[in-house]
């Protein structure tokens, strides 16, 4: 059953129209990867999905209602988001940084937290392996580390959409496998993961369908192996690309300048 | 000096340093100081003095305000003193010294008078001031009045009643005042100079109302138009003194500068006296 | 540790209240005794504590909402704003006949300031730009009060910008205290009950909106509670600066840079602060006793320079 649907979804900033008329929807137990050039509407989509904006046509519903009736208390418990390039404005302890995550449950960072929120904060942690430095000011912290911190902040929600958007842009390999292991795990637990990613790569090993964003449409919607198909791509970011298959994934490859 | 002999010498012109004939006086005189434009506007014979300062219009500070207003207002500013095409400028020692070297290099003589803060001083400044005007007779006049008011007036034996005094800001007159003379001729102690205030010094609310004086002196409509300097007059604790202490307004241009409108602070200290 | 600051604010509270050159007023055991006490002292330590309060509470509450650990009312110009407001209302004689006018202008006027400050914050633009505008809205305000000073018809109105733009609390009187404690107070739960919001922003306004906060409306309870807080303070002081600047640094790390636990130490810091500030500046040996903000600026400036230079730039930069 599809949790999270943009139905005819039209954004305009300005006098430009970034999205044209999106339909579509996101189940639970699936990790959807929204991949598209720089300026296709990855970002402007994934907000909407959060539902930090308000369409200028069409709407976007949560198991049929429209998002916008929600209360904004609501629809924080149920749908976590993670914003591009994410930061932390005070050098946080990393469990309190990891804690905000339960603002919507309303904990309350000025006092201990109750049981539940402790225990998922402690959860939350344990999935991106980040207890080892969760006792420390994240500023002293790696950007890859904070980075997981950030992450299980959205885990700690323990909502049952994710949004995410760019989790892994700007990390080293090994962050960026181990996230995207982390968005795998929680769709496999039962959660809807909606995740905007540049690496072609990572989108075919790791979504469970791809969605290919160009010129404020979609462009395909599919399995990997079908959306991520040459003759699709190239036209989205004008670029010619190869495949190469390893251990039976099909790996785009940007390869030359014209398509 | 004993006062006879002060008399003897004004009478004799030999105080006030050389006194000028009235052909050789000066006919276009500039003062540009609020005290020494009260002491020319009373000794100055009329068209004499041609510009005094701007604070001599405002009749909340200035005694001789409507005097004043026939008379162009300057600031002291070198270029609206010189358009007065002065043939004498009155400074006070401690006038910014630029002025008036700007004021001697444009060939306009200048005379420099100390400043008054008794009322010897503001005797000797009117003999001064009369000698440089050629106006003695005028000056002579007014100096033996003010001995004649200050013996009238002045309070027989030693002070014994307190007074204190408030101005802007909480600024008291104390030791060495002239308001301090005002008040120990009117028979009053003086709190400020007691607690060992200088001239102008400054008199917590706080003191006044623990020296729990027999007299407060201030000026009642100084807050009329509203400024933090002077919103204590309306201080709801200077009403604990109701009932034990008396009260006094004493405009503010009674007291400003020392010269014969003291007298009329004078007049209402020892009325509040009896 | 909040308990611990409250007890010393009281204790610096009761000292405010032994403090004067009267030395002890209830020796006198009569009417007059009992003024200096409850009509001078009693106002004097009380806006002390609540004037201090409500500055350290407002930096606390503005640093933690506009993410800058330099902003303060002081040196963004709040303050100032908040005085020229006070300045029109109370030298054209309107606070004379009305006297809620006071107060009331200052809280306009602060709240002005916060809401303008505000439009280059949302403009995207960091520390430098609201710190220039701050020197803008500083040097705007002090020209605007000489302009209204200037034009009153008291002798001694002009020599008063510098108690407006560095202020005091000497000898106002009990009716100071009424018209400016309740803005305040209402003011200080205002933002006391926004602490959760404030914590959210520290990941950024987007990921506080997906949390459930609703960033306008925050924004809105925000810069009521502080035009009301640092309006009614400033209406009855003038400016007192550097109070919100160092009160939160102070106590920050205690809470571990939480930026809503700053708030309650903050506000008592902040209490603790100008009660002490105000006794010292009345055992100080000068001449003529130095204005409370005098002094506030004298320690908080190079406190400021001091958070520069310590401040990482990553924390800055933002």
């Amino acid at each position: 059953m599809s949790r999270l649907a943009a139905r005819a979804l039209v954004c305009r900033r300005g006098p430009r129209t970034v999205l044209e008329s999106i339909d579509v929807s996101f189940a639970a137990d699936q990790v959807t990867a929204i991949i598209g050039p720089n300026g296709s509407g990855k970002t402007t989509l994934l907000r909407h999905l959060a539902g930090l904006d308000r369409a200028a046509g069409g709407d976007v519903a949560l198991d049929g209602a429209p998002l916008g009736q929600l209360a904004a208390g609501v629809r924080a418990r149920r749908i976590a988001y993670l914003p591009q390039g994410a930061s932390v404005y005070w050098p946080l302890l990393g469990r309190d940084l990891v804690a905000l995550g339960r603002l919507p449950h309303g904990a309350d960072l000025g006092r201990p937290l109750s049981a539940l929120d402790a225990d998922a904060v402690e959860r939350a942690l344990r999935r991106v392996d980040g207890l080892a430095f969760a006792d420390r000011t994240v500023d002293a912290l790696s950007q890859g580390e904070r980075a997981r911190l950030l992450l299980a902040r959205t885990l700690a929600t323990e909502a049952e959409i994710l949004v995410a958007d760019e989790p892994v842009a700007s990390l080293d390999p090994a962050y960026a496998l181990d996230t995207m292991s982390v968005l795998r795990a929680e769709a496999r637990c039962g959660a809807c993961v909606v995740v905007s990613l540049h690496d072609l790569g990572l989108a075919a090993r790791f979504a469970d369908r791809v969605i290919v964003l160009a010129g404020g449409r979609v462009a395909a919607d599919g399995p990997p192996d079908e959306a991520l198909r040459p003759a699709i791509i190239d036209a989205a970011y004008g670029v010619g690309f190869r495949t190469v298959v390893l251990e039976g994934v099909t790996q785009p490859v940007a390869w030359s300048r014209r398509p | 000096m004993a006062l006879w002999l002060r008399c003897l010498l004004v009478a004799a012109g030999l105080l006030g340093g050389g006194s000028t004939s009235w052909a050789q006086a000066p006919q276009r005189v500039v003062t540009v100081n609020l005290c020494l434009d009260q002491a020319a506007l009373r000794v100055a014979a009329p068209g004499q003095l041609v510009g005094v300062s701007y604070l001599s219009h405002d009749p909340r500070i200035s005694m001789l305000a409507d005097k004043a207003r026939a008379i162009p207002a300057v600031r002291a500013k070198v270029e609206s003193i010189l358009e007065l095409r002065p043939d004498l400028v009155i400074f006070d020692r401690d006038a910014h010294a630029n002025i008036k070297r700007l004021v001697r290099k444009a060939g306009v003589p200048i005379l420099e008078v100390p400043w008054a803060s008794s009322l010897e001083d503001a005797e000797a400044l009117i003999t001064r001031i009369g000698a440089a005007l050629g106006r003695d007779a005028e000056a002579q006049a007014i100096v033996v009045d003010m001995w004649g008011q200050r013996r009238r007036l002045a309070h027989d034996g030693p002070p014994t009643a307190l007074a204190a005094t408030l101005q802007a800001n909480r600024g008291t007159a104390g030791k060495g005042s002239l308001m301090n003379e005002l008040l120990h001729l009117a028979g009053f102690r003086n709190l400020a100079a007691e607690l060992g205030i200088p001239a102008y010094g400054r008199l917590p609310l706080e003191s006044v109302l623990a020296g729990q004086p027999d007299l407060l002196v201030l000026d009642g409509n100084a807050n009329a138009h509203p400024a933090r300097a002077t919103e204590f007059v309306d201080h709801n604790a200077l009403l604990a003194l109701a009932g034990r202490t008396r009260l006094l307004s004493i405009p503010l241009k009674y007291s400003i500068c020392a010269g014969p409108e003291n007298f009329a602070a004078l007049k209402l200290l020892a009325e509040a006296r009896r | 540790m909040n308990r611990w600051l409250l007890v010393l604010v009281l204790a610096l509270y009761v000292v405010s209240l032994a403090v004067g050159p009267a030395l002890w007023p209830w020796r006198l055991g009569n009417e007059v005794g009992w003024a200096i006490v409850w009509e001078l002292r009693v106002p004097r330590a009380t806006l002390g504590l609540l004037i201090g309060g409500a500055l350290g509470l407002s930096g606390a509450v503005l640093q933690g909402w506009l993410r800058n650990p330099l902003a303060e009312p002081g040196v963004i110009g709040v303050s100032a704003c908040a005085s020229f407001a006070a300045v029109c209302a109370f030298y054209s004689g309107l606070a004379a006949a009305f006297t809620l006018a006071l107060p009331l202008a200052g809280i306009a006027g602060a709240a002005i300031a916060v809401a303008l400050l505000m439009t280059a914050v949302r403009a995207g633009t960091g520390t430098v730009s609201l710190l220039l505008m701050g020197v803008a809205i500083n040097a705007i305000a002090a020209a605007l009060i000489a302009l209204v000073l200037a034009s009153s018809p008291n002798p001694f109105a002009y020599q008063e910008i510098s108690l407006w733009l560095a202020g005091s609390i000497t000898d106002r009187d009990l009716r100071y205290l009424a018209i400016s404690t309740p803005f305040m107070v209402a003011g200080a739960l205002l933002v006391l009950g926004a602490g959760r919001g404030v914590d959210a922003l520290s990941l950024g306004d987007n990921a506080a909106r997906s949390l459930g906060v609703e960033t306008g409306r925050l924004g809105l309870r925000l810069t009521l509670g502080v035009g009301l807080m640092v309006g009614a303070a400033t209406s009855v002081a003038g400016v007192i600066g550097f109070v919100g600047l160092i009160a939160p640094h102070l106590v920050r790390a205690k809470v571990g840079y939480k930026p809503g636990a700053t708030m309650v130490p903050a506000m008592l810091v902040g209490a603790a602060l100008v009660l002490a500030a105000d006794i010292l500046v009345r055992l100080m040996p000068t001449a003529f006793e130095l204005q409370l903000g005098v002094f506030t600026s004298l320690v908080g400036a190079p406190f400021l320079v001091y958070v520069v230079r310590r401040a990482r730039s990553a924390w800055l930069a933002a």
